[in-house]
């Protein structure tokens, strides 16, 4: 039985997070590149395409926000580390063609997760069709959602409680067939939906 | 009666007997032969109880009982610890309770006998004012890093949540590695443990900047306190660009100081620095020492666009910012920081060679 090797590519400017990063993707059938500034990411993919990205936001010099901008498009997934609570960078960085974020402090199970559905791409059996079935505070929710708000912040916003939000949450979320704000944010940037 | 009859020793006698300060005389042994009603309402004995004894039941047992041996010394070998000098002892009152006084104490000789009066002045109200002072002082001081260290907290936890966010993926691994390659799983359990350092590093850092200081000044490395406040401020560093140059901050200088105040204006310059250059690609802030005469200077400048000509003025006085969310209250406590320890700090004006284009602070503080 001979299995294609999957090659994940590792960048995060803090040495200790990059290295711990790289030992629990580390699997029999896997390769892991590691890159300690975003500038070495970006040159690496000149000679070598990953299968995957691990792409730290915060980092020194280039940012996370930098490399998605200077390299566009590009055929794997991406998946932004980023810091807790910032999630408005996160958004900004999934509308730059990121698949996917996770926060700091994550468990290894977060990782393998996110990594399984990245390269499935599996999350997307939404439709843009599915915008007209949302109510008209979830659609003001989705949009919340959409500028990188967190449920508190929305809550705050709507005089509503946050537990609320995450009823309204769920029903979007549900309602257009995406697993959680990444998904939403790609979906609304990939169509000309009318959120 | 020592004094009697002529006219000066009758003005002696009313001097004496007036005055507000303590005043005594011992002989060369120590004994008392002069004790005025000043005295009496300072120390609590009546001229009766303390005339004819030793003078050392006015001191506490651990200066009573060198006293004797102090006064022979001076009297063969001329070595003079207090005579002709004068300076700040603790006295002892009749209820046993200790007191700051001023002393100062002169000789003279009568009949081929040498003798000493003493001056005593009760220090008390003063030395109470002065630590009332210090405890405000100290009060607003904390209020200041407290203020600072919540301006930070964001990014403070975003730096924790780094090693914390590490050692779970090591401790996971090494568990994933402890069948198979024992070895590895060891070297992650290493690298665990080093984060776990990393983590604790920093919450004393953040510690040392919120604890209420002990209010007390003792000889400091003044490289040490630079480099820490320089590795908190750039843990706090929201995108991690500035860099901060602190290779020209001398080592082996030592101030007497106290040593979280210190701190405490070198986080406030650095990071107001640093906020300085927000924005721009290129973020310097640099730290420079520098000696001259008695004092140390403390240079932090960096190469944002500098101090707004209309902030200048105001710019030490409480409550005048031009950041969001600042109380405002860090540059005049850092100004009376300095003060307290007898040094200054000022915006620089004059421009220098070499010196960076932006804002310069300078911190002055006395050598030790």
């Amino acid at each position: 039985m001979s299995q294609k090797t999957l090659h994940i590519a590792v960048t995060d400017d803090d040495d200790a997070v990059r290295d711990a990063l790289a030992a629990v993707l580390e699997a029999p059938g896997r390769t892991i590149r590691t890159h300690a500034h975003g500038l070495a990411f970006i040159e690496s993919l000149d000679e070598f395409t990953p299968d995957a990205a691990f792409l730290d936001l915060k980092m020194p010099v280039l940012t996370g926000l930098d490399v998605l901008r200077r390299i566009g498009r590009v055929p794997f997934p991406i998946i932004m580390v980023s810091a807790h609570g910032d999630i408005a960078t996160a958004v900004e960085a999934v509308r730059l063609g990121a698949y996917d974020f996770v926060e700091k402090p994550f468990t290894p199970d977060v990782i393998e997760t996110a990594l399984e559905r990245a390269l499935s791409q599996d999350s997307d059996v939404s439709s843009q069709e599915a915008f007209i079935t949302l109510t008209e505070r979830e659609t003001e929710i989705a949009r919340a959602l959409n500028r990188g708000l967190t449920n508190k912040e929305i809550a705050r916003e709507f005089d509503i409680s946050p537990r609320t939000v995450e009823i309204h949450r769920a029903r979007v979320f549900g309602k257009l067939g995406v697993r959680n704000v990444a998904g939403l944010v790609r979906l609304i940037a990939d169509g000309p939906g009318r959120v | 009666m020592p004094f009697s009859g002529t006219h000066a020793e009758g003005q002696l006698q009313a001097l004496i007997g007036t005055a507000v300060d303590g005043i005594m005389s011992i002989d060369r042994r120590g004994i008392v032969d002069l004790y005025n009603p000043a005295c009496e309402r300072i120390f609590g004995w009546a001229p009766g109880e303390v005339i004819g004894r030793n003078v050392s039941m006015l001191m506490p047992p651990r200066y009573a009982h060198r006293h004797d041996g102090f006064l022979e010394r001076y009297i063969e070998t001329g070595d003079a610890r207090i005579i002709g000098i004068g300076r700040e002892v603790e006295g002892l009152r009749k209820d046993g309770s200790e007191f700051p006084m001023d002393l100062s104490v002169g000789e003279f000789e009568t009949g081929g006998d040498r003798r000493f009066v003493g001056i005593v002045r009760d220090l008390t109200e003063r030395v109470a004012a002065e630590r009332r002072l210090r405890e405000l002082q100290a009060q607003l001081s904390h209020m200041g890093r407290v203020s600072a260290v919540a301006e930070m907290g964001t990014a403070l936890a975003h730096e924790l949540n780094q090693p914390l966010t590490a050692i779970a993926l090591f401790l996971a691994a090494s568990d994933k590695a402890l069948e198979s390659d024992p070895a590895k799983a060891r070297s992650l359990f290493a690298r665990a443990q080093q984060e776990s350092q990393r983590a604790g590093d920093i919450v004393r850092r953040i510690r040392q900047m919120v604890e209420r200081g002990d209010d007390e000044r003792r000889d400091i490395d003044l490289a040490d306190l630079i480099t820490g406040a320089a590795e908190l401020c750039s843990v706090a560093d929201v995108d991690g660009r500035t860099a901060i140059d602190i290779s020209r901050a001398q080592s082996r200088i030592t101030i007497h100081a106290d040593a979280t105040q210190i701190r405490q204006v070198l986080v406030n310059l650095i990071r107001n620095a640093m906020d300085a250059t927000a924005g721009q690609g290129n973020r310097t802030v640099r730290v420079r020492t520098r000696l001259r005469e008695d004092m140390t200077e403390i240079d932090v400048e960096d190469n944002g666009p500098g101090i707004d000509p209309q902030v200048r003025p105001r710019l030490f006085s409480p409550f005048v910012t031009s950041k969001k969310d600042g109380l405002g209250i860090g540059l005049s406590i850092c100004r009376t920081i300095a003060e307290s320890h007898g040094g200054s700090l000022e915006l620089l004006d004059e421009p220098e060679p070499g010196a960076l284009s932006g804002a310069r602070f300078r911190l002055a503080l006395p050598m030790s």
